[in-house]
């Protein structure tokens, strides 16, 4: 009789001592993860980077103070399986569009982040001038602290009958050269009268490895506005950028594709273009260099052939090292026509699709990201992921989508090194945004 | 004249019952009588008139009597076949004979004790509740700085029970029972998920935290072997040792909430989140049985270690809605269960006679 009670006594001791709760329990041993990451108010992506030992996320906040709103930028920083490292750090006044990590070999040194400053002011007359927007450049140390004053391009002249308006700067993506001095596009807008409508032009600007201002050159090739993909590369001497221009001044219904290579501080030495004898709508999001330069690189955007966007599918097309659009080499992709039929006709559209970032991968291909909406035949409500990864001429490899109720927007994508992809945006339920970064396999799946 | 026809109506209803009865309770006396006179050879004809009459149909205690005496006569006839056959129609008549070693003649307690008088099962009916808590092998989670944490809920579970009555090798006492159940058992458990926003501009930290009820429909079958420590007629202890086989119908179902400290809170949803199908537990219990009418009432303490995992890593994602509309990403898990069930269960005679032990 005793041994029997000591014997159950024994075994309930054990079995109740193994059991374990959630917070005592170990992590699972894998790769893949989906992890959000919520701040005190609505937070937005705006882009993603690897640095050493994990990756940097960069978004932006409107947090509330004494009776108005400050646009903050949000920096932080996750191990490789998507764990916060550190805080949110935060920097008032800019809404962030880009950064680039500032990394010697496996060190990181800190951050360029690049961005808009906007001044609001109701009780000017002009009513151009109730926003003012500054492009404003951040240099931070590996303490995610500003080293040194911001930068700023904005209009420094004053307010007088021949200028009545000022003059607004918008910052654009940012990338190193080789020697480590940085190059930034962005737009600007002259400051005349009825500046609402005025053309959105393009400069370039360049930081010395010290991060002063170097150099700032404006591009305005043709007087109709443009809306720059969210990168920019540089390589021996050129710079390349994707770029949408407005086929009428004032107007982005209708537009078609460029690709400008400039020599640095210098005129453009090629501007390819497609889409410019037709109507459509042509909107690049994003611009990468293959695995290999020499093959060039691939871009990402929204295709529609509805200029108001109704018929829009995801498009892929090649450029080769020279910035020359690779004749062909374009492919289109719909949220439920490209699971049916390979290829995908560019004028169909069954779900409304939008391109919004791309990566090279190492076997050659690409990885397209973006989104389609919900319609009764597919969709989890709202936005939702559509990821595509396509091999070198950019044929699908295998195609995805995911999401939930709310809207599931990408701002950035790369590729580890192990070759799993990062999927890096912003998950918006019931108007409350949060940041998400989705680390998936090869084959895009979330399972190990 | 109303009176007068319930009168002739009941008059022969009465008489032919009082027959009846009064007939077979005579011939018991009269066999009786026989018996203890001596007059065997007359009995077999006068019991086997008694027990085959339509007229006077004999109760279950006359019935034993009659038996009883008719086997007794057989052992004195010597007529042992005829005496086993006989033991075993009583036996069949009423499981639970008893007899009298006191009174009984030595030669008819021994045949008695050459036949199974035990009960070889019991069947019956179970219902019970039990709390349910997950064992977490491995945390995944889709957010960061989180605390979170499962508690028990309560489940409701019924079903069939059996027990086998088993005796450890020549040992005449029963003390160990298999018992085997077959129940449709309700898991469910509470999990919350508790976030950190940051600070917010009055530097107060925010939460955002996650509610929600998982529940699982579960058809068990519990097998275990109990042993009862101590046996009188009243109650009988008992300890049990075993394991369980569960089979999942659906998936499991979580319904959760999500709220947002300064932000409006998501409405509550329910999804489905893929489960293994299986599942296998450890058992431990310990009990009461008491006796009541023709079997047992059992008042049980069970405690259920999942052995094996019901959800999978590689499934943690796969809800979209609970993974991009929740933040909720699947741990690893084995699930526990601690029940209090009560059971009445039915003894099940079938009488033989046993071989010879050398």
């Amino acid at each position: 009789m005793k041994k029997i009670t000591t014997l159950t006594l024994l075994a309930t001791a054990f079995m109740l001592t193994t059991c374990k709760n959630l917070d005592n329990a170990d992590p699972a041993p894998r790769n893949t993860f989906l992890k959000f990451y919520e701040g005190p108010y609505s937070m937005t992506a705006a882009a993603i980077e690897k640095i050493p030992g994990g990756f940097a996320v960069l978004a932006n906040m409107a947090s509330p103070s004494n009776n108005s709103t400050i646009n903050q930028t949000v920096l932080f920083e996750t191990d490789e399986f998507g764990i916060r490292i550190g805080d949110y750090y935060k920097y008032n006044n800019i809404i962030a569009k880009s950064f680039k990590p500032l990394v010697n070999g496996e060190v990181l040194n800190g951050f360029i982040v690049v961005g808009d400053s906007i001044i609001i002011n109701p009780n000017v007359d002009q009513a151009a001038n109730v926003s003012i927007s500054s492009m404003a450049v951040l240099v931070l140390n590996n303490d995610f602290a500003e080293t040194r004053d911001r930068l700023y391009i904005t209009d420094k002249q004053a307010l007088s009958l021949n200028h009545p308006v000022k003059d607004d700067y918008f910052g654009g993506p940012v990338n190193l050269t080789e020697n480590g001095e940085a190059i930034i596009l962005g737009t600007f807008k002259r400051g005349i009268i009825n500046q609402q409508n005025a053309p959105e032009e393009q400069m370039l600007f360049g930081l010395t490895q010290s991060r002063d201002s170097s150099w700032f050159k404006t591009y305005p090739l043709l007087a109709n506005t443009y809306a720059n993909a969210k990168s920019i590369h540089h390589s021996n001497g050129n710079i390349i950028w994707a770029t949408a221009i407005a086929d009428v001044q004032g107007d982005f219904t209708s537009s078609y594709l460029a690709i400008p290579f400039v020599k640095e501080q210098s005129v453009p030495v090629n501007f390819s273009q497609t889409g410019e004898t037709s109507t459509q709508l042509f909107l690049p999001a994003d611009i990468q260099p293959s695995s290999s330069r020499a093959f060039g690189y691939g871009v990402v955007g929204t295709y529609s052939q509805i200029t108001d966007g109704s018929k829009a599918n995801i498009f892929f097309l090649r450029v080769d090292a020279n910035g020359t659009i690779i004749p062909g080499s374009d492919r289109y992709f719909d949220g439920i026509g490209s699971f049916n039929s390979t290829p995908q006709n560019k004028d169909n559209s069954e779900i409304l699709d939008a391109g919004k970032a791309i990566t090279a991968t190492s076997d050659g291909g690409f990885v397209l990201v973006g989104t389609m909406t919900t319609t009764p035949q597919k969709g989890n409500g709202g936005k939702d992921l559509f990821i595509i990864k396509v091999n070198a001429i950019g044929d699908i490899v295998w195609i995805k989508t995911m999401g939930g109720t709310g809207d599931d927007d990408p701002a950035g994508v790369t590729e580890a090194s192990n070759g799993d992809i990062i999927v890096c945006g912003t998950n918006t339920l019931s108007g409350y945004a949060s940041v998400f970064m989705m680390r998936m396999d090869k084959n895009g799946e979330l399972t190990n | 004249m109303k009176k007068f026809y319930l009168i002739l109506i009941f008059i022969p209803l009465a008489w032919s019952t009082s027959a009846q009865t009064t007939s077979c309770a005579q011939s018991v006396r009269l066999a009786q009588s026989v018996y203890d006179q001596g007059r065997l050879h007359e009995l077999e004809d006068l019991i086997n008139k008694a027990l085959s009459s339509t007229s006077a149909v004999c109760g279950k205690a006359e019935q034993v009597s009659l038996l009883k005496l008719l086997t007794l006569t057989y052992i004195y006839l010597e007529e042992p076949g005829r005496a086993d056959e006989t033991m075993l129609k009583l036996l069949q008549t009423d499981n639970y004979f008893k007899i009298n070693e006191a009174v009984d003649p030595a030669e008819f307690v021994a045949l008695y004790r050459s036949f199974r008088t035990k009960e070889i099962y019991r069947i019956g009916a179970a219902l019970g509740v039990n709390a349910s808590q997950p064992n977490v092998v491995n945390t995944i989670t889709a957010v960061n700085d989180a605390s979170s944490k499962y508690k028990y809920a309560i489940g409701l579970q019924f079903g069939a029970s059996a027990d086998v009555p088993l005796r450890l090798g020549k040992s005449k006492h029963y003390k160990l029972t298999l018992h085997g159940e077959l129940l449709y058992a309700q898991h469910k458990f509470e999990l919350e998920q508790k976030v950190s926003r940051g600070l917010n501009a009055d530097n107060v930290e925010l939460f955002q935290t996650l509610q929600g009820v998982e529940s699982q429909n579960w058809i068990a079958l519990p097998i275990s072997v109990q042993y009862n420590y101590l046996q009188n007629e009243k109650l009988n202890p008992y300890v049990a040792g075993g394991f369980s086989v569960g089979y999942l119908m659906g998936n499991g179902t979580l319904r959760s909430e999500r709220f947002r400290d300064e932000a409006a809170a998501l409405p509550e949803t329910s999804f489905d989140l893929t489960r293994e199908k299986i599942n296998i537990s450890g058992l431990l219990a310990t009990g009461i049985k008491t006796k009541a009418g023709g079997g047992y009432v059992i008042l049980e303490v069970r405690y259920l270690h999942g052995l094996s995992r019901i959800s999978s890593s590689e499934t943690a994602f796969e809800n979209q809605q609970a993974t991009w509309g929740q933040y909720y990403a699947d741990p690893v898990f084995k699930l526990s269960s601690l029940a209090i069930q009560g059971s009445y269960i039915i003894n099940m005679f079938n009488p033989k006679k046993l071989r010879n032990r050398s």
